[in-house]
């Protein structure tokens, strides 16, 4: 280690002890959690294991909490901060024998929080709210949040200091998978106060609030209501694992697979809205063409929509992984207007929580296949194209990904058509705040 | 007053007072402004005149792939039955940071490779790439009963670029964390350093960005009982730099602050001992069913500075942060910000010892250097040692070991007396597939002190 090296670790070391010194602020302690959570299954003959070809799988999750003694709060509450940036899912595939294993491991960051609150029968139970959800990962396992989706039982523990013991198991089905949650977590709240530089706060100050007094004003507005009355095509994601021994760690060699996306989103209305402050009236027509020359700036705007997603792979030990699930929250369509308010951008992207290429089959993820974007597909539309009586949208969808042990390609696009069903334009007389443009 | 300028005044003082040799070997100078994201840290010795971002999108990985090597005495460290693949693979995206300033009248360059990433979506880890291992252990052969090691984990998050005479010299061998640390056994990331490509970059290149740097590389080794093949495809594309110009490094209207530095001539002796057990509730997936082991760590420290310090606003009375210090009695402590360190440096001495049935992985290594940080509490003093050593177990399969959190005793006691601290204590260790328990047995021996107070001994930025 060179000096510079020697600097860094120390000034490193110096910045994460701090979390210990300083009992300036009056803060309470968060409860600290230890113990195991352990998060395991197996495939399921009465869940259709047999179909979905995933008999043979059998995965583990354990996340080992983070010590989290140096966290503060202001109120206390009987929330629980389970973290663990090191958890690892390990999967045991179909064809795994003892001198041949096939295993899937995957880093599996998990951060959850676990909520002690009241039952109404009486006694106490935890709930859990997922900021990083347990999930499979690229491997096969649980498709969706199902692995955050469990209550525990909780129990005060006597003595004067306030601790809970989380411990118990709970079993449950999550697609062709039996899923088992075993914990053994207590938390306790360590005696003195914290030193107020993390958790949260309820008491914090954000500076004096101005009031905004709101005042008459005249509001060019545009209001242009469509109804998807059609939509088709998928987006179809093709993949393989990576030549060895890159494809080890996913136990991906020698296997290889298709997921395919399809919209289903007939009925659902979309709405493009546009307004602005201005000092004399503007007549319908003079509205429209403020905002097709972009004068009049189009506020962003999507529909979350339901999809089918389809996942065909072949494991490398000749048996197939088939699954088939329609998810209701996973994808949106925006449309966003282009920075110089001449286009408008459509796109099918995801929601960020749910992953729409998460399957009961193993497979790459959305962030192996589309990187740090999350649009699936993209069409760009001039602005003054809307307003027209229909509209038709191509998704289209393309490009290559490398990523984890997993390569390969997506192609297609989703086709959407769009019917106009009002479109009202105009000048009106508006509560209007201080900074609306 | 920020926590984080505190933290910044009392480095700087600490290394002010440190070691006249660490700072002339440009130490000081090197501090980034990344380090405690405190560009006024390199102002101690040299100002900062601008500072470079260069965004860097990285694509490839690297894959060793080895096995227990007779030829380099694999025998006698038990490392014969292992053979497997380790791959790291770096986050898509990173940054080149490169500070210039000024040193006694010289420019200088800090440069490092920085692979702390956005967040990622659905759960991927935010901070530099993952390594993950496949390890299979088969004691007597292939003919014997094996054990499989299969781990993940997040590393790679920093490497650094030491600049020479303009020159840049980056290479995935100094990464921190190491590039191939799992709970698995495999080699070190320093016995395949030799086999990594090493690039010089001009630093005027760096900074004008819009390049590619390949870390392709493609070379056996064969060391420390292990041998195997490093194949490296990682390789950067440099985008658009943007570039801070900082002036002379400070505002003539920043706050000013009052330190309290206490420094004692310090030496730092004993042992740390980890005794670990594959644990039966995870131990499968790891391979570690029935291991048993002990980390041994001995230290003989070279003597050193022991600096103890108090920061408070100037207008304060000099009694609150002496009090806080524990050289007087009648002040208030309340708020005035305490810490202290002692840079650890010096013989270090590894050992590890791992029984699995009928073998034994038995390794020995160098530490690199350590700290010992002082933190109060309400009464005493805490203590906690850190060392920079990525992977405890060394080349044998093995937990990560938490860090040691020591008590020391009641603060007054330190800095009226000097003497010696007893460091004792230990920790229950819950890793993945290991339990185990951590107790030391350390002595921090320290002289006479000294105080010094100084008003305003860094200049800061405003803490807004």
């Amino acid at each position: 280690m060179n000096g510079s090296a020697l600097a860094r670790f120390g000034i490193g070391v110096m910045v994460a002890c701090c979390a210990v010194p300083a009992a300036a602020l009056a803060d309470t302690p968060t409860l600290n959690p230890s113990g195991t959570l352990t998060f395991s299954w197996r495939g399921d003959p009465a869940r259709g294991c047999q179909a979905a070809g995933v008999c043979a799988v059998s995965g583990s999750l354990e996340v080992i909490p983070q010590d989290q003694s140096g966290s503060a709060e202001t109120p206390p509450t009987r929330d629980i901060m389970i973290e663990d940036d090191g958890s690892v899912v390990r999967v045991t595939d179909p064809g795994s024998t003892t001198s041949q294993p096939h295993i899937c491991t995957q880093l599996m960051p998990v951060q959850l929080q676990l909520v002690v609150v009241r039952r109404r029968a009486g006694g106490l139970q935890t709930t859990v709210s997922p900021f990083l959800a347990p999930s499979p990962g690229d491997c096969a396992g649980p498709p969706g949040l199902s692995l955050s989706e469990f209550t525990l039982p909780a129990r005060r523990l006597p003595g004067r200091t306030e601790a809970y013991d989380l411990a118990g198991t709970e079993t449950f089905g999550s697609g062709p998978y039996a899923v088992t949650i075993n914990s053994t977590i207590r938390a306790r709240r360590p005696a003195g106060t914290g030193n107020g530089l993390s958790g949260s706060s309820g008491a914090g100050s954000s500076g004096p609030v101005t009031s905004l007094k709101p005042h008459k004003g005249l509001v060019e507005n545009v209001s242009i209501q469509y109804r998807i009355a059609t939509a088709g095509g998928t987006v179809t994601t093709t993949f393989a694992g990576r030549p060895s021994p890159l494809c080890v760690p996913f136990d991906a060699c020698g296997t290889s697979g298709t997921i395919t996306d399809a919209l289903s989103v007939v009925g659902t209305r979309f709405e493009f809205d546009a307004q602005r402050v201005v000092t004399r009236r503007v007549s319908r027509r003079g509205v429209l063409a403020d905002l097709r020359s972009g004068r009049l700036p189009l506020q962003d705007s999507g529909v979350l929509i339901a999809d089918t997603l389809s996942a065909n792979v072949d494991w490398s030990a000749g048996s197939a992984c088939t699954d088939r699930l329609r998810q209701l929250n996973a994808l949106f369509v925006n449309a966003d207007e282009s920075q110089h308010h001449s286009n408008v951008v459509f796109s099918v992207a995801t929601d960020q929580i749910e992953d729409p290429f998460r399957t009961a089959c193993p497979g790459p993820g959305t962030t192996d296949v589309l990187g740090s974007s999350s649009a699936l597909g993209q069409e760009v539309l001039p602005v003054r194209a809307l307003g027209r009586k229909s509209l038709r949208i191509v998704l289209a969808a393309g490009g290559r990904f490398v990523a984890g042990s997993y390569a390969g390609s997506r192609g297609g696009g989703m086709t959407l058509g769009l019917k106009l069903v009002r479109l009202r334009a105009g000048t009106k007389t508006e509560d209007v705040f201080p900074g609306l443009p | 007053m920020t926590r984080r300028l505190m933290i910044a005044t009392l480095i700087v003082t600490a290394f002010a007072a440190w070691d006249a040799a660490a700072a002339s070997a440009g130490v000081l100078g090197q501090l980034g402004p990344d380090a405690s994201s405190s560009a006024t840290l390199v102002g101690a010795s040299g100002t900062e005149t601008a500072f470079t971002e260069i965004p860097v999108r990285v694509r490839g990985d690297l894959a060793v792939q080895f096995h227990g090597d007779q030829a380099t005495g694999c025998a006698t460290r038990g490392l014969c039955g292992f053979s497997g693949t380790v791959i790291w693979q770096p986050p898509p995206t990173g940054s080149i940071e490169v500070d210039t300033f000024r040193d006694h009248g010289r420019i200088a360059y800090d440069a490092s490779l920085d692979l702390t990433g956005q967040d990622s979506l659905f759960g991927v880890p935010a901070a530099g790439g993952v390594t993950t291992a496949d390890v299979r252990f088969a004691p007597n052969g292939s003919a014997g009963s094996s054990s499989v090691c299969t781990d993940a984990a997040a590393t790679g998050t920093d490497i650094e670029m030491p600049v020479h005479l303009r020159a840049a010299s980056l290479t995935l061998a100094v990464a921190e964390p190491s590039l191939l640390a799992t709970h698995c056994a495999g080699p070190l990331q320093s016995d395949i350093a030799g086999t990594l490509a090493r690039r010089i970059v001009d630093v005027a290149s760096l900074s004008h960005g819009q390049v590619g740097v390949s870390l392709a590389s493609s070379s056996d080794f064969a060391v420390h009982g292990l041998a195997g093949t490093v194949t490296s495809t990682v390789r950067l594309s440099l985008g658009r730099p943007q570039t801070q110009n900082l002036g002379d490094g400070g505002s003539s209207s920043a706050p000013k602050e009052r330190t309290v530095a206490v420094t004692y001539p310090a030496r730092l002796d004993g042992s740390v001992l980890t005794r670990i057990h594959g644990d039966p509730s995870s131990c499968a997936a790891l391979g570690s069913c029935g291991a048993n082991g002990t980390f041994a760590m001995r230290v003989h420290s070279t003597p050193g500075t022991l600096l103890l310090g108090a920061v408070t606003r100037p207008r304060r009375p000099l009694r609150d942060a002496l009090t806080a210090l524990g050289l007087r009695k009648d002040g208030n402590p309340r708020g005035v910000f305490v810490l202290g360190f002692f840079i650890v440096r010096g013989q270090f001495s590894y050992s590890v010892d791992v029984t699995q049935g009928p073998s034994t992985c038995e390794d020995t290594g160098p530490v690199g250097p350590g700290v010992v940080i002082l933190a109060p509490t309400r009464t005493r003093l805490s203590a906690q040692f850190q060392v920079s050593q990525p992977a405890p177990h060394l080349r044998c399969p093995g937990p990560t070991v938490p860090q040691l959190v020591l008590a020391a005793p009641r603060i007054d006691h330190l800095t009226r007396r000097g003497g010696r601290i007893h460091l004792r204590g230990g920790h229950k260790l819950n890793d993945d597939g290991y339990t185990g328990r951590t107790t030391s047995n350390l002595t921090l021996t320290i002289g006479r002190p000294k105080v010094k107070i100084s008003t305003d001994a860094l200049r800061a930025p405003n803490p807004g």
